[in-house]
């Protein structure tokens, strides 16, 4: 079990591009409102961390999986890709894979929704 | 023995051979379907299990805004956890299903609910503006994952399997 959280909030609020793109790092939160009404949003979550290398049965790493929810707005300007191609180069740095990227359908109108997933092994050395 | 006889010989023991391969043939086709179905069962079994478990009655500090949610009137799910099945088996719940379908030699199993329009239950998974996600889809596949590896290995060797979500 590692502690990832903040180690994703320093990766994606120290990121410049990124921040130019979202606006603000009051933008970037690690929990789903009960009605997202500020655009855009990056919602990352700490999805899954499954152990990994056991030594004297002890697992020395985890399997983490994070997944990133953009909500922009249609008239923005901006599309999900800007900030997908963004995350994709923030996180393929640190040698995590994209499983899912896509959009997905949102019931609500002039608003898009793009859910993507890294995952990658690591170790707490890794996080410091 | 005549050279007649040794190639009458040598025929019947090639189509014993080819026979085999064929019996052989069946045999790995239908363990690939019924590793595939038991895959699916496997799924289906996690998410009508997690729906079942969901609890009804609720509440949490919002994180992000500070606020106070309960929720004890309508049932409903904690975010994050899988959707509580507020129709019983007629709603969500019973819409949970699996189907199995070969080509050329690929079986495919698909697992996952059959209310597509509208979309309630990608809705859940993936979540909205105004609703937090209630994965039931990932976390019951992920929970089966190793054991339909394992599974696959054990009755099928190196036979390649594909596992993946789509919308």
């Amino acid at each position: 079990m590692i502690s990832v959280k903040p180690f994703y909030y320093k990766t994606l609020s120290t990121d410049t591009a990124l921040i130019a793109l979202a606006g603000s790092t009051d933008n970037i939160i690690d929990a789903w409102p009960e009605i997202v009404s500020t655009f855009p949003l990056i919602i990352y979550q700490d999805e899954d961390q499954k152990d990994f290398e056991f030594r004297d049965n002890k697992p020395m790493g985890s399997n983490v999986r994070l997944r990133i929810d953009i909500f922009i707005k249609i008239d923005s300007g901006k599309t999900t890709a800007d900030f997908a191609i963004e995350l994709a180069r923030i996180f393929g740095d640190l040698f995590f894979t994209c499983g899912t990227n896509g959009e997905v359908f949102e019931p609500t109108e002039g608003v898009r929704h793009r859910v993507m997933r890294f995952s990658r092994g690591l170790f707490p050395s890794d996080v410091l | 023995m005549t050279s007649a006889e040794a190639k009458a010989d040598f025929k019947r023991q090639i189509n014993e051979v080819q026979k085999k391969f064929r019996e052989r043939a069946l045999l790995v086709k239908d363990n690939k379907t019924v590793a595939v179905a038991n895959a699916c069962n496997m799924v289906e079994k996690n998410i009508k299990l997690a729906i079942h478990d969901s609890h009804a009655e609720w509440e949490y500090d919002n994180p992000v805004t500070g606020n106070h949610v309960k929720n004890y009137d309508v049932k409903r799910s904690v975010p994050g956890s899988a959707p509580f099945p507020q129709s019983g088996s007629q709603g969500f719940l019973g819409s949970i299903t699996h189907d199995i379908s070969e080509n050329n030699g690929m079986v495919t199993g698909r697992v996952g609910s059959v209310i597509t329009n509208p979309p309630y239950p990608m809705w859940l998974e993936d979540g909205t503006t105004k609703m937090a996600p209630r994965p039931w889809l990932l976390p019951s596949l992920d929970k089966a994952r190793d054991a339909i590896e394992r599974m696959f290995f054990r009755t099928l060797g190196t036979q390649a399997i594909q596992i993946e979500v789509d919308s």
